[in-house]
């Protein structure tokens, strides 16, 4: 269906458009989860080596990788929380992707390249966009992590009481978001919370909190507590239309460094994702080249 | 004390009576209804058939026309919908400038994304104009096209 709009964008980026006889360029930017905008810019999707459009980091470090991708060290992975965006892509690869597909898809071709040349995108982007104009996807990362954190605290007393205390931990949770914090779930998308509802448990998670200290050792308590107070702080950046100013940019980029990080260090089963990943490595980039992330929300 | 029609100034243009019957779902049976109860023509409400034919006028303007695809239904010329909301946005005195480093000044910032609300299958394709507040709205971005989805995630 996007391929119906290709024509109308390219025109309308390379003309500009006329209002009241005056002639105005047009900057186009894609907007979108992950899904739509690795569909439209000819990436393989999520379950591939080179997952994030923004940079050059690995999946996951597996001994096929390793095989594959000899110098997978200069890539660095998701797993390295902040340190992961280490290798930008650029508008250059994409564009050359856009002359390699230019005839048929990457299972096409006699002689395809290598991952390491095509970086997991395997068709012709239908409008080339720089990875510096796609916009990092804030309305998921709120709607991803904050149920996330909640699934994060039931993982936490899991790991460290067992299933039976998690399962108490989970309804007294169940109770805790229902009359404290006001929110239910969705009927649909397997129940999870969606909307406002993240916006409320991202702003409402000390009352999480005070579940949650009554089930782990003060060691978790703390970093739990630390992560929730993060994640308060990062959301406003996220789903405020507004415009911030070089301090608050700052403070931004530092907290989501942190929170991250924290993750990783503190609650060691856990996976870093590509939300996560973008919230720590490129977001605050998008937040200091146009001054807002919730105006693209 | 002043004394002011109330119906002079409370008749609201027909164009924005249109907007508001569309956006809320009101048929024409029903507006005619409500107008009647409100008091007929002194209500400031257009009639039915007027708001047939003003809205007859605006799906043949350019900005409005739609055409439909074995895929779905989308505006057929997409640069009429954005010139109109900039035009529009210009002349209420509403279009903010947004500077982004590294770009040239004066930029109109259009941002091209998917949106899958609604109570059907389906997912729209939107189009908002960054030069606003609220940008992304629902009533203040340009739907391109509604496609048919074949599941909900």
């Amino acid at each position: 269906m996007v391929e119906l709009y290709a024509p109308d964008l390219e025109d309308l980026r390379a003309n500009g458009v006329t209002v009241a006889g005056v002639a105005r360029p047009v900057h186009l930017i894609l907007m979108g989860d992950h899904s739509f905008t690795t569909s439209f810019d000819g990436h393989a999707g999520a379950t591939c080596h080179f997952l994030c459009c923004y940079c050059c980091c690995l999946a996951r470090l597996t001994a096929a990788t390793k095989k594959l991708l000899p110098n997978f060290a200069d890539y660095g992975t998701l797993q390295d929380g902040s340190r992961a965006g280490r290798v930008p892509c650029t508008i250059f690869h994409m564009s050359v992707m856009a002359t390699l597909y230019a005839n048929g898809p990457l299972a096409t071709l006699l002689d395809p390249p290598s991952v390491s040349i095509a970086l997991s995108y395997e068709r012709r982007p239908l409008v080339v966009f720089a990875p510096k104009d796609i916009v990092p996807m804030p309305l998921h990362i709120t709607s991803g992590v904050s149920p996330w954190m909640l699934s994060l605290g039931v993982e936490a007393v899991a790991f460290d009481l067992g299933a039976a205390r998690a399962e108490k931990y989970a309804a007294a949770l169940t109770t805790a978001l229902r009359l404290n914090v006001g929110v239910s779930r969705t009927p649909y998308w397997r129940g999870t919370f969606a909307g406002r509802a993240c916006d409320k448990i991202g702003r409402r998670l000390a009352a999480v909190c005070d579940v949650f200290d009554g089930f782990v050792p003060p060691a978790r308590t703390a970093a739990h507590r630390r992560a929730c107070e993060l994640w308060a702080k990062l959301q406003p950046a996220l789903n405020r239309a507004a415009t911030f100013e070089a301090p608050e940019r700052a403070t931004f980029r530092r907290q989501a460094t942190e929170f991250v990080d924290l993750l990783r260090s503190s609650f060691e089963w856990e996976s870093i994702t590509r939300k996560l990943h973008i919230l720590a490595c490129h977001a605050a980039d998008w937040l200091d080249r146009y001054g807002s992330l919730g105006q693209f929300a | 004390m002043a004394v002011v029609s109330s119906a002079a100034v409370a008749a609201p243009p027909v164009r924005l009576q249109k907007q508001f019957a569309i956006a809320n779902n009101i048929s024409y049976e029903k507006w005619q209804r409500i107008r009647l109860l409100m008091g007929g023509p002194r209500s400031g409400l257009a009639s039915a058939s007027v708001m047939r034919t003003d809205g007859q006028a605006a799906f043949a303007e350019e900005r409005n026309l739609i055409r439909s695809t074995a895929q779905g239904a989308l505006l057929a010329i997409g640069r009429s919908a954005v010139e109109a909301l900039v035009a529009d946005l210009l002349a209420r005195n509403q279009f903010i400038e947004r500077p982004v480093v590294g770009r040239p000044a004066g930029e109109v910032l259009l941002s091209f994304g998917l949106d899958k609300v609604g109570r059907h299958r389906s997912c729209k394709e939107i189009l908002s104009c960054i030069n606003q507040a609220q940008p992304c709205s629902s009533d203040n971005t340009i739907l391109l096209g509604v496609f048919p989805c074949e599941k909900d995630d």
